[in-house]
């Protein structure tokens, strides 16, 4: 079995890694925070890492990331910083606060903290860390069902760095925050765990920005796991803006509780990397709870994006929709995986999912798996799947308005995704966004 | 407790209607499965050499193989040692007319609403009726004969017709396909072989009834279809079988093989014993079903009604090989009680402008759970392929579940695929709109589900579309959620 050898490799690649960060912590070993980094290695060795034999990962070939060797990343050199303008990765969005990590460290001077409204906590992981040991907890809720558990826990056991965020009790924050994660192409190909902690208390209200960007090209392996509870009456947004280097790897996996009148809600826009795993695990707590996914994704060359999804309607009442869009183009492959899960006794349960993807060349690949899983009779489950190229009688009708072809298929891509960007409620972002979904149909239209 | 409910817990705790033991002798071989059963099977079946071998080679890929845990469905271990793999009624030779077969077994026949004898006179229908795992009778062979169709036993083809048998068997299905079809390969006893010559179109529907009668033997049914070049046959495929207290296995293999502008319209309605109300008993069904659109314009239609079987694990799927070619596949599967049912369809689209329709309907009630799995495959070079699929599940009370896992792969930018599923229950305005003109609840809920369920009902014949509303009727009367 030539697959699960290069698992076992990896496996054993990071357990070496593993040994080497012990060494280090001269005699910390035995605090509960490394026994617990402890069970999660030990964990991971006996789950073993997926293969294309996993159900969750039948579309998707971890060996390009498995077979290259990756190494913990180190500080950056202070040079690089110099250099970096965090304005310019997103212009015009007004934030409450920055936090700016390069190769997964916190770079304190880049980062803007100042100002915040009373009742909220912003910081880095770390320093949350040291008020707070437990804050990394080694299984967050739903990680057992998680097609990414594995990652999950490597995450556990080697995360240090990332950002944590609490609104405390009615505690409202109008401009976004921004986590903008840098890589700086390090020569060797590193890999970085980010943690990221979001805590909206009973009637808070905040939005975070998660948005990952290259300064250089270079191969390096993101896996972040988010981590985000949503109280009685708050509300959280969250939006994530994916734009690594196209010979980058990004695991995330994302989860969510919402509780009683709460909502969460995630806008996903994916451009870059070259091979892209999104788990999204949102579990509904209590009554009257709404959850919203959103995501698009437009791969090109040969780029990988796989986007799996649960929403698990544990409680009665309570609304969840969802929306994914690709748009491919090249040689690139598009999955998505959702799974709505309506438990017993989840009446009235209104539950709303599609996924449409729009395939621009001739070898792009879609594999979509829509699925409902339902144990309530009172309920409203509806999901659709669409996969098709350009509609041939819209382009005639643009064309017989004297518009070249060129640009009618630009027109009609662009109008495919702006049903997902218009759902985005800042409006400097959504002006950034379509400007940057723009270019790169644009500039697909070139390659292709 | 409320009207509603009482019928419900009346008409939901309906005795299996279909229950009863004939008692004639069997032939029966000892209980497990080694290369000397198989060659036992071989030979009692007077089997020519390479028939034994195909057998053994699938027996050896089959020890090498897994059984299959993906499917959504719940089930102790089986001992595939436990399981008597030969039962043949004792006969000292076949009946020459349906007058020398044993008056128990037609009498058996006669319960299940399919009368022999009333055959050949009234119904137009040709049966090759399986009991157990020899072909006993055979209608209306010579008419069909004298147009060139071949449609007899399993066993009887392979005495007669080898060379159309050794070239169809397992072109469609190989013996290592999934670990239940080597299982069929290496130990199937009899099952039906049709084989439709060029330019000729099967004046009546063919029919088999597959009865399950010994206790403790497994039922493993081989069927192969042949549609030469711009040829027409519809098959009807009925199951019912006595009430067991025991799990009995059902691992059945289906081809069909379809050429240039032949259609193939395959019609089953699968009501074996479910299990008693707390899930005991009943029948495990896992049957590979497949049809290959080999030939230009060629045409596979699957009509399924599957009301019985403690658990079922069917997905009878359409390779569109030929240009043009089209798939269909109509389903309605009705669980109620703990029975299980994992079923769906997989179009695999090779050939340019492929069509497929899937439509699905699944009804659960009682404890249930009821789960569609299908695969939309649209391969690299198959321009201008299409593919519509719908499912809808209903719900019957709160304590069932309905499940939808459709998988869509598509590797070819002119292909339009699109799916659809819905989940919902009986609305009580409907309810409410019915009684208020007088009509009973009961009533209301069969024209409901019954309308629920028209798209597949309207596809398949006649005969059976009767049944099949019965059949929908008995099983879900009065479950109203």
């Amino acid at each position: 079995m030539n697959s699960s050898m290069k698992q076992q490799e990896a496996l054993q690649q990071f357990q070496t890694h593993f040994a080497a960060y012990e060494e280090r912590l001269n005699g910390n070993a035995g605090s509960p925070d490394h026994l617990r980094r402890k069970t999660a290695m030990q964990q991971l060795a006996d789950t073993g890492l997926p293969t294309l034999r996993d159900e969750d990962w039948r579309y998707t070939n971890l060996n390009p990331v498995l077979k290259t060797g990756f190494v913990p990343s180190t500080m950056p050199k202070k040079e690089v910083l110099t250099i970096v303008n965090t304005r310019e990765f997103l212009p015009d969005v007004q934030s409450a606060a920055r936090l700016v990590f390069v190769d997964g460290h916190f770079i304190a001077e880049l980062s803007q903290l100042t100002g915040l409204p009373q009742g909220c906590t912003i910081s880095s992981l770390s320093s949350a860390v040291a008020e707070t040991p437990e804050l990394i907890s080694t299984a967050p809720a739903g990680v057992t069902d998680s097609a990414v558990r594995q990652f999950t826990l490597l995450n556990s056991a080697f995360a240090e760095e990332g950002a944590y965020i609490r609104a405390a009790a009615g505690c409202i924050l109008e401009d976004p925050v921004h986590l903008l994660f840098l890589s700086s192409g390090a020569p060797q190909p590193c890999i970085h765990h980010p943690r990221i902690i979001l805590h909206a208390e009973k009637g808070s209200e905040f939005t975070v920005i998660e948005q990952y960007a290259a300064l250089e090209t270079g191969v390096h392996f993101t896996n972040t796991v988010v981590e985000s509870t949503v109280a009685e009456g708050a509300h959280l947004h969250h939006i994530k803006l994916q734009d690594e280097s196209s010979e980058a790897f990004h695991i995330s996996a994302t989860y969510a509780r919402v509780s009683r009148n709460a909502s969460y809600d995630n806008h996903y826009f994916g451009l870059g990397s070259r091979l892209v795993r999104n788990n999204i695990h949102a579990v509904f707590e209590d009554e009257q709870a709404e959850c919203t996914l959103n995501g698009l994704f437009l791969p090109r060359d040969s780029q990988h994006m796989d986007h799996h999804t649960v929403i698990d309607h544990a409680q009665p009442r309570c609304n969840s929709h969802e929306l994914y869009k690709g748009i491919l183009n090249g040689e690139s492959r598009g999955v998505f995986s959702g799974k709505i899960v309506v438990r017993k006794d989840a009446q009235q349960t209104d539950a709303r999912q599609a996924s449409n993807n729009l395939l621009l060349s001739e070898d792009a690949v879609v594999d979509t798996k829509p699925q409902l899983e339902i144990w309530a009779d009172d309920v409203k489950c509806t999901h659709g799947a669409t996969i098709g190229r350009m509609d041939d009688e819209a382009l005639f009708y643009l064309r017989s308005r004297g518009i070249a072809l060129a640009e009618a298929r630009n027109m009609l891509s662009q109008a495919f995704a702006s049903e997902l960007v218009s759902r985005v409620r800042n409006e400097a972002l959504r002006s950034h966004l379509d400007s940057l979904i723009q270019q790169r149909l644009e500039s697909s239209r070139k390659d292709g | 407790m409320s009207s509603e409910a009482q019928d419900l817990e009346k008409l939901t705790s309906e005795e299996y209607k279909y229950g009863f033991v004939t008692h004639i002798e069997m032939d029966t071989v000892e209980k497990g499965l080694s290369e000397d059963v198989i060659r036992f099977i071989s030979a009692k079946k007077e089997e020519p050499e390479w028939l034994l071998e195909w057998r053994l080679k699938a027996f050896r890929l089959w020890q090498t193989m897994e059984e299959p845990d993906w499917a959504f469905v719940d089930y102790p271990p089986i001992d595939y040692q436990d399981i008597s793999y030969y039962s043949a009624p004792k006969m000292k030779e076949r009946p020459k007319s349906l007058d020398e077969v044993d008056p128990e077994l037609l009498d058996t026949y006669e319960k299940l609403g399919i009368p022999l004898k009333e055959q050949e006179m009234l119904a137009g229908v040709a049966v090759d009726a399986v009991f157990d795992s020899v072909s006993v009778a055979t209608t209306f062979k010579e008419k069909l004969s004298d147009m060139g169709i071949i449609f007899c036993s399993f066993s009887e083809a392979v005495k007669d017709y080898p060379d159309l048998v050794r070239k169809y068997l397992g072109s469609v299905v190989p013996q290592g396909d999934n670990f239940f079809s080597a299982l069929n390969s290496a130990v199937f006893t009899d099952g039906s072989f049709v084989y439709i010559p060029k330019g000729v179109r099967c004046p009546m529907e063919l029919s088999t009834y597959f009865r399950i009668n010994s206790l403790g033997t497994g039922q493993f049914e081989r069927t192969l279809i042949v549609a030469d070049e711009d040829s027409y046959v519809s098959y009807l495929e009925g199951c019912t079988a006595p009430i067991r207290d025991e799990n009995q296995l059902h691992a059945a293999v289906v081809e069909l093989v379809a050429h240039d502008n032949a259609q193939i319209k395959y019609s089953t309605v699968q009501n074996w014993y479910p299990g008693d109300k707390n899930g005991k008993g009943g029948i495990y069904n896992f049957v590979t079903k497949r049809g290959k659109c080999a030939g230009v314009n060629s045409k596979i239609s699957w009509t399924q009604v599957e009301t019985g079987s403690a658990i079922t694990w069917k997905y009878p799927s359409c390779i569109l090989q030929g240009d043009n070619s089209v798939g269909e596949f109509y389903s309605v599967a009705v669980t109620n009680n703990r029975q299980q049912a994992d079923t769906g369809t997989k179009m695999i689209h090779i050939g340019k402008n492929t069509r497929s329709t899937i439509i699905s309907k699944g009804i659960s009630a009682g404890y249930s759970s009821n789960t569609y799995r299908g695969l939309v495959k649209i391969m690299k070079n198959a321009d201008g392929a299409r593919n519509f699929s719908q499912c809808d599940s209903m719900l019957m009370g709160d304590t069932c579940g309905a499940h939808t896992f459709p998988y869509i792969e598509n590797h070819n930018d002119s292909a339009q695929m699109e799916h659809e599923a819905t989940t919902s229950k009986i609305g009580e305005d409907q309810i409410f709109y019915c009684n208020q003109r007088g009509i009973s609840t009961e009533d209301a809920v069969n024209m409901i589900v019954n309308g629920f369920c028209k798209e597949v009902f309207r596809e398949l014949p006649m005969e059976f579309a009767v049944e099949a509303q019965k059949l929908l009727g008995i099983s879900l009367e009065g479950s109203v959620g």
